[in-house]
This record gives structure tokens, sequence and C-alpha cells, in this order.
């Protein structure tokens, strides 16, 4: 199982999510906000990150779009999270680099079928 | 050198009546001895010669020498009248025996002057409570305020026979006085005072801190506080708490009020986020926030955290393990699950943990406890009960009320927080006039100094003005606004919450004789729970009691610490919220229904249904504006216009 980084300002939903993730076998690993998270990123390399979009200090639209212009972490996919559920929100959301878009609450099951199929596009890419 | 010794002699006596009752008591038998002593040296004088062999008061039944001259002392000293019984005796007897009872006397009134000033001292060091408490498994409050007498009672309302020990600046008399007044003292717990400060260790340890169960820190009352250093008294109370390792038995449940939110940060630095935090200012300004945006959530939350009615509690349900979390919404009848709660390791510190409102595909795991919306706490699961199924038809989507253009009526410390909350919660541009009696430099100051960042979505101006006059308030325009909140005003010398009534009562003339008193929601803040039925006939369609709010949450967190983070997450803006959303958004309109139903189509919409509110028809005001939470599972409604479910949602604000 991958190592994930959840990247959620909100505790509740932090804790929530980062439990389930674990309960199916990922290592995950938090931040707070966007700034820890490209950190985090940069220092931890996770197979994928979870990223919130309305982050305190960098938003998480910033906070994809410098990830994926670095070339140590632009192979990283990134799922956006957010409650928005409009149209706009999903393309504003790739634009920023995002590679998926799931909104809140999560639907496990449906984020984890993204999850595989981020992470096994990405060891398809790698090998 | 004799004055020299005179002095040091007198010194060392000083030393000696200063010091604790016992070295009195002591100096007082050894000069009861010396004298005796003295008295017997009358044996060489010829006590007992020939010459004083008729003498009744000398007894010479047991040897006529040492014994019977210590009998003759003892009995000369103890009883001043035996000199009486002396009579005919030689001159030297005669003069020792007069001694003997002048000193006898001397020494008495000294024992009965220190036993009476012990008794006087050991009054007042009653009055005073200076006596440790031997107490264990007892609630402590540390400090006093307005919100210490709600708290009693709402612990004699969950566990009577409970004993509180209160440790308090204010003296005993003053503090008896006040829980008589509010009839505190009849009520089934026991309540123990001692005056003393709560941030001194030796007077912690005087009311046994370490043996309680839980112990509840007030901060000092706002206006108070203001000159007292802002919450100090409760920080350093909260860093002494932390810090200490040598609990008997398990820690207790640490909780402390803060009265400003700017302080929530050091106080959680102080505590090493072993203390649950409650912030006052912040807890009442985003009930107010909610009740402005949302009619009759006031009362939802009023309910929630009082102990009357439903409330939230925690517990393990060993038969609801290894089933789904929407699957078991239907098998309780007097309760809703609305979340789970587990034990998480943070930094070294195990701690429960809580998420609301999880996906309804959560299969629940044997650490998991259920969060519930429960009537009684006693909760029962029936596994037999299946899933609802229903066929959802919705007759429309849920319209939000719009909240363009708000009256701030009044001033006090909590309105930098309400302004920060509605900027979190409302559209950009949203417009807040606030009135009080401060001058329009002097507000703008204030809140500069108090929101150091410039507000993101709404708009400010200020105007000064008298409150209670009706043509300043007719100058306003007040039916122009969609939400009018009357604050508890401090800027001004005048009671805050009769002003507030004066403010209530104007606004009700206004508004109903004018066309659109119906689109006006006012919400209205009271320092006193007795005021609320004096404002219930006016226009105030939500009242917040605000030391009641806090006070609820305060004495629920002690009981159950993990609430801390359910409350922080439902009233805080974002994330999963109390909402009440239009019933037609869940069902059919005019069509029966159940609560059933209405659980199954908020499930849908990922959301939990928790009540219903009915609308009043015009001109009725209903008990409680509708609201019924965790109805009984039989009753059917056909919804109108108007009425409301009550959901638990995940909310989002741009």
């Amino acid at each position: 199982m991958g190592k994930i980084l959840l990247v959620e300002d909100n505790q509740m939903n932090r804790d929530m999510l980062s439990r389930r993730l674990r309960r199916k076998g990922f290592e995950v690993l938090l931040a707070t906000d966007g700034q820890d998270g490209v950190s985090m990123a940069r220092s931890d390399a996770p197979d994928l990150i979870l990223m919130d979009m309305s982050l305190p200090t960098m938003d998480g639209w910033t906070a994809a779009r410098l990830l994926k212009s670095e070339t140590a972490t632009c192979t990283i996919p990134i799922i956006a999270l957010t409650a928005h559920a409009m149209h706009g929100d999903r393309d504003k959301a790739l634009d920023a680099g995002c590679d998926e878009y799931e909104t809140k609450p999560v639907n496990l099951a449906r984020l984890l079928r993204k999850i595989e199929a981020l992470t096994q596009k990405g060891d398809r890419v790698a090998t | 050198m004799f004055q020299k010794l005179k002095a040091r002699l007198r010194y060392r006596l000083d030393d000696v009546f200063v010091r604790s009752p016992s070295s009195q008591f002591f100096l007082l038998v050894l000069l009861s001895i010396v004298v005796v002593l003295l008295g017997m040296t009358a044996y060489f004088f010829g006590l007992f010669s020939p010459q004083n062999a008729d003498v009744d008061g000398i007894g010479r039944k047991i040897d006529s020498g040492l014994w019977d001259s210590l009998w003759w002392s003892l009995k000369h000293m103890l009883d001043p009248g035996f000199f009486e019984e002396n009579y005919g005796a030689t001159t030297p007897v005669a003069v020792i025996s007069l001694l003997i009872a002048i000193m006898g006397m001397v020494i008495f009134g000294i024992l009965i002057g220190f036993i009476s000033t012990s008794m006087e001292t050991r009054l007042a060091s009653l009055q005073r409570g200076n006596s440790a408490v031997i107490e264990t498994g007892h609630v402590l409050i540390l400090g006093w305020s307005n919100k210490i007498l709600l708290i009693l009672r709402l612990l004699a309302r969950t566990r009577a026979g409970l004993r509180v020990v209160v440790l308090a600046r204010p003296e005993i008399a003053h503090m008896q006085e006040s829980l008589r007044a509010a009839g505190i003292l009849s009520l089934p717990i026991k309540v123990i005072l001692r005056s003393g400060l709560p941030s001194n260790i030796l007077e912690l340890r005087r009311v046994a801190f370490e043996h309680a169960r839980s112990i509840i820190v007030l901060a000092a009352s706002t206006r108070e506080s203001e000159s007292s250093g802002r919450d100090v008294e409760a920080i350093k109370t909260a860093m002494l708490l932390s810090s200490f390792q040598d609990w008997r038995g398990s820690k207790p449940v640490l909780v402390s009020e803060i009265n400003h939110k700017q302080n929530v940060a050091i106080a959680r630095i102080a505590g090493r986020n072993e203390i649950s935090i409650v912030s006052s200012s912040e807890v009442i300004s985003k009930i107010i926030v909610q009740a402005a945006r949302q009619s009759g959530l006031s009362f939802v939350y009023s309910e929630i955290l009082s102990s009357a009615g439903n409330s939230i509690c925690v517990t393990r349900v060993p038969n609801c393990i290894g089933r789904r979390f929407g699957d078991i919404q239907y098998g309780f009848s007097d309760s809703i699950p609305i979340g789970i709660s587990w034990q998480q390791e943070e930094n070294g510190v195990v701690r429960y943990v809580a998420g609301l409102n999880p996906e309804p595909d959560y299969t629940l795991d044997p650490d998991d406890q259920l969060v519930l919306l429960s009537r009684t706490g006693r909760v029962q699961y029936d596994e037999r009960v299946k899933p609802h199924v229903t066929r959802i038809a919705r007759s429309g989507k849920h319209e939000k009320r719009p909240l363009n253009r708000i009256l701030l009526l009044g001033f006090n410390d909590d309105v930098y927080d309400i302004l920060n909350e509605f900027d979190g919660h409302l559209a950009a541009g949203t417009r807040i006039d606030l009135v009080s009696n401060y001058l329009e430099e002097d507000a703008t100051a204030r809140l500069e100094r108090h929101t150091p960042r410039p507000f993101r979505n709404i708009r400010i101006s200020f105007r000064q003005g008298d409150t209670v006059s009706a043509a300043f308030l007719r100058s306003l325009d007040v039916s122009s606004y969609d939400c009018i909140i009357t604050l508890a005003d401090e800027s001004n010398d005048d009671d805050p919450d009769a002003r507030n009534i004066m403010v209530l009562l104007l606004l009700t003339d206004i508004l109903r004789s004018g066309p659109a008193a119906h689109n006006v929601h006012v919400v209205s803040e009271m320092h006193d729970p007795r005021n609320r039925e004096l404002v219930t006939r006016t226009v105030a369609n939500e009242i917040i009691v605000s030391p009641e709010i806090v006070s609820m949450q305060l004495s629920q967190i002690s009981q159950q610490p993990v609430l801390e983070s359910i409350y922080r997450e439902l009233l805080s803006a974002g994330g999963i919220e109390i909402c009440l959303k239009s019933a037609g958004s869940y069902v059919e309109m005019h069509q029966p229904c159940t609560f059933s139903d209405l659980q199954c189509s908020a499930q849908e919409k990922m959301e939990i249904a928790v009540g219903v509110r009915i609308a009043a028809p015009a001109g009725r005001i209903e008990n409680e504006h509708g609201v019924q939470l965790n109805p009984r599972r039989d009753m059917v409604w056909r919804f109108g216009p108007g009425d409301d479910v009550v959901v638990l949602a995940q909310e989002i604000y741009d």
C-alpha cells in the first residue's frame, strides 16, 4: 500500500479521512495548510496527495500549481478535495494541475477507485 | 546586660505567643507546673507543723510530706476558694496559699481567654474556608463568575448527589449568599466553598484537586478581566494543572474557560493539549451568527447543550460493530447516531477524537464508539430493524434566506468575534451597520485593535446613537434590514439586559406597525436567563442567553471531554454543521411521511436528519419555535411551506 499526503485544515475531516485510509492499509501523512503540504511533498515524496482547496496560508490551487511546476514533485498525482459541487470548481482544480477531483463528504469507495487508478497510472509511467 | 537579657526573654515569649495555639497551650501547662511547685515549698515553711494540725484545708492522709503538699498546692491553684479553709494556718503557709490562689486565678483567666480565642479563630477560619477539603471523586470549580450558578444547576440535574468544591477569590459569605439567593442550596448536590487563589498550588492542594474527577476553570467576568489582564488567572491555573503529574488515581477531566478568542492559543500552549479550552466569546459569537443565519437554530443548540431534552452523548454500542453507519440509523428508537469517536495518539497524548456525519458506508470497528443525539441517555439498539427503504420524491430545492444587510445594536467584547464569524459565513459585499454609544472613531479604533486583519466579505459602518430612543431607532429604517441583532450593550453604564429589553420593546413597536415585520429576523443576546421570559412576546425570534450557553458547554465537556471537538466542529464556519433546510427538499410536500423517510432522504444527500421544525400558523408562537429534535418514530407529518428538516450536513462558505 502507498503513502498518501492528506492536506486538510479541518481537524475533524482530517481525523476521519486519515482513519479510513489507514484502515485500508495506507500510510497517511498529515499537513494542515498549503505551505506545509508543499514542504511535506518535497521532503516525504508521497505516492499521492489529497488536497483540500480552501486552505489557510496557501490555498490548494496555489499549492497544486507550485507542486506541478517543480521537477521533484510534478509526477505526484493530486486529488482535489472540496465541498464545491459545481463544474467550474472541478475545472478550476484541474487547471491548477490536479489530476482528479472529489467532493466532500468523501465517498470512500469512489475515492479509493480514483487513488488506485492514479497510482497504477504512475507505476506504469515509472516502468 | 540585664536589659539585653530581658529583651531577649521578651522576644522569645512573643515568639512563642505568636506561634501556633499548641505552643501557647504548652506554655500555660509549664506555668501551672511552676505555680504548683512554688506552692509545694509551703512544706518547708511548716505546712504539716503541729500549729497547723487543726486547719481544715491541710490534709495528711497520704504521707504528710511531698504527696500531701503536692495535693495541697494543686487544690489551691485549681480552686482559689480553698484559701478560705486555711483559716488559722501559720502566716507563711497562709501567704503561700494566698499567692497560689491568685496565680491560679490568673492561669485560669488565661486558659479561658485562650480557649475563647481559639474558638473564635477556628470559627473565623471556617468562615474563610481555610480548612482542607477531604473529598475524592468531586467536581472542582476554580474561579467565580455569573456562570457558576448555571453550571451547578446543570451538574445537579445530570448527577444528583454530586459533591462540588468551589475555590474562588470572593469571601465565603458572599458566595454562600449568592448560592442561597439562586436556590442552589436546595439542589441535590453538596457544594463546598473555599476562599483562595486558584492559581496557587498550595490552595489547590487545600481543595484536594489531585483527587477530583473533573476540574472546571472559570475565567473572570468580561468587565472584571479588562482590568485584571484578560484571562491571566485562568491561563496560570491551566499551566499549573497541565504541569502537575502526581495525580491520585486517574487524571481528572480538565476544562478551562477563556474569555477572549485571542487568548485561546496561549491557553492551549499553557494547557499542553491536556486541557479542553472553551472560549466564551467564540462560542457566543458562533451561536449568535448561526442563529442570525438560520431561524430556529438557537433552540436546537439550547436543547442540545442543556441537560433537558436531547443531548449529545458518546457511548459504545457492541451490537453495532461490523455494521454500516447508514444501516444502524433505523435501529434506535430514542437516539440518532450522528458520528463516531475513537482513541488516537498525537504527540504522545492519547485522546478521544470524533468524526461527525461519516459516510453511510462506514463500517464500525470494535474500537469505535457512537456519537448519538439521545433523548434519554439510555441507548438501546434493536439489530432486528432493517434499513429503511423508501421511494424518495422531492418537491424542490432548499433556498437559503438572503442575508445582505445586518444591523447590530449595542457593543460588547464579543462584537469582534461576531464580525469575524460573519466574515467567514457571509457572501462578499454583505453590509453590517453597528450602532452603539461609542463615537465612530472610538468604535473604529477598538475594532482595529482587536481584528488586525481586514475583513474579506463584510463591509462595516459605525454609527453613534442612543438605541433606546424610539426616534433614533425609527431613523435607522430598521425594517429594511434582513436581520437585527441586539447585543447585551456594554458601551454605556446601564444594565445591559435592561437596555436590551427596552430596545426589543421599541423594535417590536416599530416593526409590528410596519409592513415588513415578517421579513426581519431578530436575534437578541441576554446575560440573565430570568429575562428570557420577559421578551418572549417581542419581535425577538431567537434569544441567546450567553452565560447559559457557555455554562452548558463547560459542564458537558467536564463530563465528556470529547464533546469539545464536536461542538467546535458544529459551530465553525465550514465543515459539518446543523442546518435547517426546507422540508420540500427531502420529501414531497403535503404527502404523509415519517422520520425514517426523512432519514433515508437525508442519507442520500450524505446528510443526517436529526429533527423537524414545523412553522407556526400566522400570529401564533409555537413552543421552541416548532423545533422537534429526535422525534418519535411513529409520527406522521404532511409538510407544508415554511416547514424545515433539521440536518447535520457538510457546509462550505466561499
